[in-house]
């Protein structure tokens, strides 16, 4: 039996397609289609049960990577690349072997991906905050898919890129080794200086050395 | 002899922080969260002017006054951002923090027509180039966020020095709409939850 679920938001409309294996069930066995229609821009990314995946795990991880505001230290390998920039503009690069391309479009060249292999969808914060929502009520809605349950964690420390980076850690360490190594060649070039041993004769004293200073004066100190 | 009934000494929590696990090997709130989290309420405050009442009306609601009794204790939590100019070096234990980010969600959600119409404006505006100061409660809500951010804030800090400048405190400003937007979603407690602790966890 075929059924359909839609997740409607005022940006984005999901909808899922697939059969359930008994009559009357209201939850899908197998997914057939996913399609993701972008409103505003009157786009629609069709694709099967891998997009339907791949969407799932890029996109919440994203969001949640963009929340905490970290950043990694290499790219994530996620099947669908996405990438929260600054000025509100998000940018979704889809591997077209994901999607279900219409005959129509097959006829022509892809206008927006030089390469040919990704569909570079962009969108705005409100845009993709909307997708994440729509994947969001996908997966906390029990009729559709019950086995689809989302899972949280967060990232490991060696999965973060220092606050510092090593080389600039390292520059101090650096100038510092080679200040060392720069002084230590100059004095090694410089003559070693001879002991002389010390004079024998004796400085005879001058007559002001030895013209007594005048008394000092004490104050008469009263008797008791 | 008299009976007695012994049982395990369980940490009772209000049930909606239930859905907030500890996260593996971090025993107080982290320096990034605390800063994550005071700066996402200082964001509610400047799009709604009721927003302090209404994030005590929500400790209420939620059954948080175990954690966060009165307003006097829910500013030195806030107090604890190592970023603030009035700043407390106490620990943040992991209660308190789930109290707060259950506060961050649920003034989010409460507030979010408002973010969504500011961030919709804000696509409008950038489509006809114009600037985001061009609307009214845009700009208004900007101008709060600048201020609220410099009297509260200690910009001498290294880190901080970068938000002297308008348009980089603008930009934070207008990234914090998007962030509360996606706290207030469906699961936006467990993302924000889980986000304060990335890169935290061995």
């Amino acid at each position: 039996m075929l059924l359909q679920r839609q997740y409607s938001l005022p940006n984005c409309r999901l909808r899922i397609e697939g059969l359930s294996g008994q009559a009357g069930a209201e939850q899908l066995d197998i997914v057939t289609l996913c399609e993701w229609e972008i409103i505003d821009q009157n786009q629609r990314v069709k694709g099967g049960k891998k997009f339907l995946v791949a969407l799932l795990n890029s996109v919440p991880a994203a969001a949640q990577t963009w929340l905490s505001g970290v950043k990694l230290r290499r790219s994530p390998q996620y099947p669908i690349q996405v990438e929260i920039r600054a000025s509100n503009q998000v940018s979704l690069r889809i591997p077209r072997k994901l999607l279900q391309v219409p005959p129509e479009e097959n006829a022509e060249p892809p206008a927006n991906d030089e390469a040919g292999e990704t569909l570079e969808v962009h969108l705005t914060w409100l845009q993709f905050a909307d997708l994440v929502e729509a994947l969001d009520q996908l997966c906390s809605d029990s009729q559709t898919l019950p086995t689809l349950i989302p899972t949280f964690h967060s990232l490991p420390r060696r999965a973060i890129a220092p606050a510092v980076p090593l080389r600039k850690q390292l520059m101090p360490l650096g100038i510092g080794a080679a200040s060392l190594a720069v002084m230590a060649a100059i004095f090694f070039h410089l003559p070693v200086p001879e002991r002389r041993p010390p004079r024998e004769e004796a400085v005879p004293p001058t007559p002001e050395a030895v013209t007594p200073s005048p008394a000092p004066t004490t104050p008469a100190t009263p008797n008791p | 002899m008299p009976a007695t009934i012994e049982s395990p000494e369980v940490e009772l929590l209000p049930p909606i922080l239930a859905a907030l696990p500890d996260p593996q090997g971090v025993s107080v709130c982290p320096r990034r969260a605390r800063w994550q989290l005071d700066l996402l309420l200082l964001a509610l405050e400047c799009v709604d002017l009721h927003a302090s009442e209404l994030m005590l009306q929500v400790l209420r609601d939620l059954q948080l006054q175990v954690m966060i009794p009165n307003r006097v204790v829910f500013w030195q939590i806030r107090c604890t951002n190592p970023f603030r100019q009035i700043t407390q070096r106490t620990p943040l234990p992991l209660a308190e923090t789930k109290a707060l980010t259950a506060v961050v969600v649920q003034v989010a959600r409460r507030q979010t027509a408002i973010l969504r119409h500011l961030l919709l404006v804000l696509d409008q505006l950038q489509a006809q180039n114009l600037p985001p100061e061009t609307y009214a409660p845009l700009a208004e809500y900007l101008d709060r966020f600048r201020r609220h951010f410099r009297k509260r804030m200690n910009l001498q800090r290294s880190g901080l020095f970068l938000y002297k400048n308008n348009q980089a405190l603008n930009e934070l400003g207008l990234k914090l709409l998007a962030q509360l937007l996606l706290c207030a979603g469906t699961k936006g407690m467990e993302r924000l939850w889980f986000s304060l602790f990335d890169g935290e966890v061995s």
